[in-house]
């Protein structure tokens, strides 16, 4: 059986202009945070995004969130161009499409009590009677794994762990089929991180939820994840089913990258695969961006950008050598 | 047993607390360990359990006024460092006892140039003959920072967070130490980075001999330099192991449960083991072992009195009434 695409991205891009001057501020440059990627994610699976700080992950994120605009390119929402949504089809696309993101000390209001919280998003939307709101605020609660009477408290008064639970129970209040996850389990310990990667794991079954996680932590998005993208300097160098990417990877990129990994193993030692620092988005090296760090790069990769190919089916990659 | 020449560093039943209005934190309760020469120690544990307070309390860095060494010993060469005088201590910091802090960026000063920074450290410790600068360029040499001629003359923000780290791990090994403590040098890197910035670290350890502690949360970093872990959990510490048994064969249930809850890259599992529950409270913790409302194989004395050391065998202690 196939499944339903549900967020198509198409040639999407994000620049950031650099200004200069106060009064009169000239554009003097653009960050091209995310230069021109496309993807799919199919219902009820996870795409996860890695790559390194700065390539574009969470600038990816927020266009899709709608906190940004892109600069160009379209976001298909179940084969429609959110571009061209009305007013209550955009309304009705921004209840499907919520996100938890990395800090859960920061983004919980610190005033607010949980049961306002989870019922934020209700109240926005309108749904519900007050009554029916703090009824599924409490059945949120036990979703994720909390008791009904932190219904009363205010997030300095739990973990770490427990308010990245209450991060993704206002996230499930309005039903919504897709969530969006950036780093959600970086500010956790270990002991927590496993914890909630359960949690997410359980709650995608019961309710059929699509996923795009965005994590530095490759085992972590490995984990959880039927596809995975890795972004460099605003491109998509690969996208992959995850087996495949792990066992198969194809771009230079992501061979080092996963080479890189360090693993908790004292017998298996890492190698220092990639030398050198990310170059700035301000100014990415002509040709493929990744070239000056490539150990096979050869002469036409610093003139032409490679094109994104399909190897195999499902597994893209952008680059020279194939 | 090592023989007394040996060790650079014992710390005896520490104890540092914060003195809050909320009650008594016992952030470090009864901390004991000893440093070799030459040896990395990975102090593992997580957010929380001490780590950072206890290498504060080894630098007499603990903030103040709230917090306060409460007592203990900690021996540096034989010599007690909670004896010693401000002046004394200050003599040491930065020259045989030296600190690498968690985030590069808000360690350096962003309005002095890194040449600057890396400069004063020589100059505090009398070490300031004649070409100061060729030294600074040599310490960005020896952490491989590219064209360090006229790096030296850059401002920390003109540096990506990699190179920050590496301007940092150069003014700590900048007067050889022989204690160089860094906590969590890796954690706000990216994993390419992360493995330049172990693999530099362990090449500057073999090179001067240093003793480090290094403190994360992260298991895959200490496995990849440290040749002993010990973990703690709650302010104390629960296991201290060599680094094959400790990832192999954990004797401790949540050194064993921290392993487990780890993915694996490329071993996918259909689903992660956790260990349920918070983290302890460390204001008013409760007398028996901190991690007992998280442990599926506690007793009943697991809750009434805290459980001895016992050592299983050669350099492997542990701390669980299992074993007792
Ligand atoms: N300045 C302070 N004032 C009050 N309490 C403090 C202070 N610094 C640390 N603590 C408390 O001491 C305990 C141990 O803190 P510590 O920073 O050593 O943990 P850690 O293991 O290093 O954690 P992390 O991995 O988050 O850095 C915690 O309960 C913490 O809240
Ligand atoms: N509001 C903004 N203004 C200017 N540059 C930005 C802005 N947001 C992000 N960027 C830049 O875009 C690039 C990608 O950022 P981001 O998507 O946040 O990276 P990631 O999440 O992968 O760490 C970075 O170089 C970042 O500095
Ligand atoms: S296109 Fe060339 S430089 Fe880029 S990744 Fe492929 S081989 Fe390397
Ligand atoms: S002492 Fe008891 S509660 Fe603590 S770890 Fe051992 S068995 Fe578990
Ligand atoms: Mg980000
Ligand atoms: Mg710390």
């Amino acid at each position: 059986m196939s499944k339903k695409k549900i967020i198509s991205v198409e040639n999407l891009k994000k620049y950031f202009p650099i200004t200069k001057g106060f009064i009169f501020t000239n554009v003097i440059g653009n960050v091209k945070a995310v230069d021109n990627i496309s993807f799919d994610i199919l219902e009820g699976q996870t795409l996860g995004l890695v790559g390194e700080s700065g390539c574009g992950k969470s600038t990816t994120a927020n266009v899709l969130l709608g906190l940004e605009p892109p600069t160009s390119g379209q976001i298909k929402f179940q084969g429609e161009d959110i571009a061209q949504f009305s007013k209550t089809q955009l309304f009705s696309f921004r209840r499907n499409i919520q996100a938890v993101f990395q800090d859960p000390f920061r983004s919980l209001s610190p005033r607010k009590k949980v049961k306002q919280i989870i019922s934020e998003p209700m109240s926005v939307h309108r749904v519900g009677l007050r009554e029916m709101q703090y009824e599924r605020v409490m059945e949120l609660l036990s979703l994720v794994g909390l008791s009904p009477e932190h219904a009363e408290l205010y997030p300095h008064e739990f973990s770490g762990g427990q308010r990245q639970r209450i991060a993704i129970a206002r996230a499930l209040s309005l039903n919504p089929k897709t969530i969006i996850l950036d780093e959600p389990l970086s500010a956790l310990d270990v002991s927590i991180q496993a914890q909630i990667l359960n949690l997410l794991i359980d709650l995608q079954k019961k309710f059929n939820l699509t996923f795009l996680i965005i994590s530095h932590d490759l085992a972590v998005v490995e984990h959880i994840s039927d596809n995975i993208g890795v972004m460099y300097l605003g491109i998509l160098a690969e996208i992959a089913p995850s087996d495949k990417l792990y066992s198969n990877p194809k771009h230079p990129y992501t061979v080092a990258l996963l080479e890189s990994v360090p693993i908790a193993d004292p017998d298996a030692k890492v190698e220092v695969s990639l030398e050198g620092e990310v170059p700035s988005p301000l100014n990415p090296p002509p040709g493929c961006r990744f070239h000056p760090r490539c150990p096979k790069a050869k002469a036409e990769c610093k003139k032409t950008e490679p094109e994104m190919k399909e190897i195999t089916s499902g597994h893209f990659v952008s680059c020279h050598l194939y | 047993m090592a023989s007394q020449k040996d060790i650079l560093l014992q710390v005896k039943d520490l104890k540092t607390s914060f003195f809050t209005k909320k009650g008594v934190i016992k952030a470090v309760d009864g901390v004991s360990f000893t440093v070799k020469k030459g040896e990395v120690i990975g102090l593992v544990g997580e957010s929380g359990s001490g780590k950072s307070v206890t290498s504060l309390s080894i630098m007499r860095l603990v903030p103040q006024p709230a917090g306060k060494i409460v007592s203990g010993e900690i021996l540096f060469k034989n010599e007690n460092l909670l004896n010693k005088s401000e002046s004394e201590m200050r003599e040491l910091r930065g020259n045989k006892l030296a600190m690498i802090l968690q985030d590069p960026m808000v360690s350096l000063n962003q309005l002095l140039t890194v040449g600057y920074q890396i400069g004063e450290t020589f100059k505090y410790h009398g070490k300031a003959d004649g070409s100061l600068l060729t030294k600074c360029i040599n310490i960005l040499k020896k952490v491989k920072v590219p064209s360090p001629e006229t790096r030296v003359n850059n401002f920390p923000f003109q540096f990506s967070g990699g190179m920050c780290q590496r301007v940092l791990i150069g003014t700590g090994i900048a007067n050889n130490p022989e204690l160089l403590i860094a906590d969590e040098p890796t954690t706000a890197l990216d994993v390419t980075i992360q493995a330049q910035i172990l693999k530099l670290m362990k090449d500057l350890q073999k090179e001067i001999n240093a003793s480090i502690i290094l403190i994360t949360h992260d298991l895959a970093t200490i496995a990849q330099i440290c040749s002993k872990v010990y973990v703690m959990y709650g302010g104390r510490i629960v296991e201290k192991a060599p680094v094959k048994d400790f990832y192999h064969d954990p004797q401790h249930p949540y050194s064993e449960g921290l392993i487990k809850s780890v993915p694996v890259l490329g071993k996918r599992v259909k689903r992660l083991y956790a260990i349920e529950g918070q983290p302890p409270n460390l204001i008013n913790p409760p007398p028996g072992c901190r991690f007992e409302p998280r442990c599926s194989k506690a007793k009943k004395v697991c809750s009434q009195k805290y459980p001895p050391e016992v050592e299983l065998k050669k350099d492997h202690q542990v701390s669980c009434w299992l074993y007792s």
